[in-house]
């Protein structure tokens, strides 16, 4: 048979595929090699306990008065009786 | 017999060999030679002595604490035979003598900066600290500093000297 005759033939089993099976076929392999590839791609993240030194400096805190954010937080909370988003030292869940 | 109750049998059979009391082999502390204050320092340069490894950065606030401790052991201590080797991991040389000259130490320093020997002794947290005793194994490991387990650390020494 003729490679028309069988791609007329499979195409029953993906009624408006343009794509002939064995090229579908191929492109789910591939596309599964792919996926499995990227899913290991953090696989490396983290930092070693001991190279933490650049993330200790104080440029590198989230916050740069973390005072200041703490008291900014009580008074967004006491005016909006919402709190959250921001992460400072001191206080707490329940601290008003 | 139940499959179900084959199964349990299995799980518990399995569970009793993971939890046997088998000591596991000691491990023998890996070697190293790192540049110091004062030329280089080798592990292998303390053998037949007990020695406080410790891994210390200028950033760890605990070291704070603990070189200050560490410099009471080795005066009460090292006439008896103890060794310590406190290890810099700071990439910046300058740091490390910045916190230094805030703390002295009295015991050997050594510094590195690429990270080798962390490695090497798989370090969890910082600061961390290995016992190790005159045959060359580690016999104990601790993952930062408390002062409230000072006690505790020094009985280790203590033991360990003794032996």
């Amino acid at each position: 048979m003729s490679p028309l005759n069988t791609h007329m033939i499979m195409m029953k089993h993906h009624e408006d595929s343009y794509m002939p099976h064995y090229v579908r076929r191929r492109a789910t392999y591939v596309l599964a090699l792919a996926g499995a590839t990227l899913l290991t791609g953090c696989a490396e993240l983290g930092v070693k306990p001991w190279e933490r030194d650049l993330l200790a400096k104080p440029e590198m805190q989230l916050n740069s008065n973390p005072v200041e954010a703490a008291l900014d937080d009580h008074i967004y909370f006491s005016k909006e009786a919402s709190s959250g988003g921001r992460g400072f030292g001191g206080g707490g869940c329940g601290c008003n | 017999m139940t499959t179900l109750k084959r199964m349990i049998g299995t799980l518990v059979a399995t569970a009793a060999i993971g939890f046997s009391p088998l000591a596991p082999a000691a491990q023998q502390a890996p070697d190293f030679t790192l540049e110091g204050r004062h030329g280089n320092v080798s592990l292998h340069d303390f053998q037949g002595k007990v020695v406080l490894i410790d891994f210390w950065a200028s950033w760890c606030g605990p070291c704070r604490e603990s070189f200050p401790w560490m410099n009471a052991m080795y005066d009460k201590y090292h006439a008896q035979g103890l060794e310590i080797v406190a290890i810099n991991v700071d990439r910046e040389r300058a740091l490390a003598e910045q916190f230094l000259a805030r703390l002295p130490a009295s015991f050997t320093v050594a510094f590195d900066p690429t990270g080798q020997v962390p490695t090497l002794y798989n370090i969890m947290g910082m600061p961390s600290s290995f016992l190790i005793d005159a045959k060359g194994e580690v016999r104990a490991s601790h993952i930062g500093f408390h002062s409230d387990r000072v006690a505790h650390y020094e009985a280790s020494i203590r033991q360990l000297l003794n032996e």
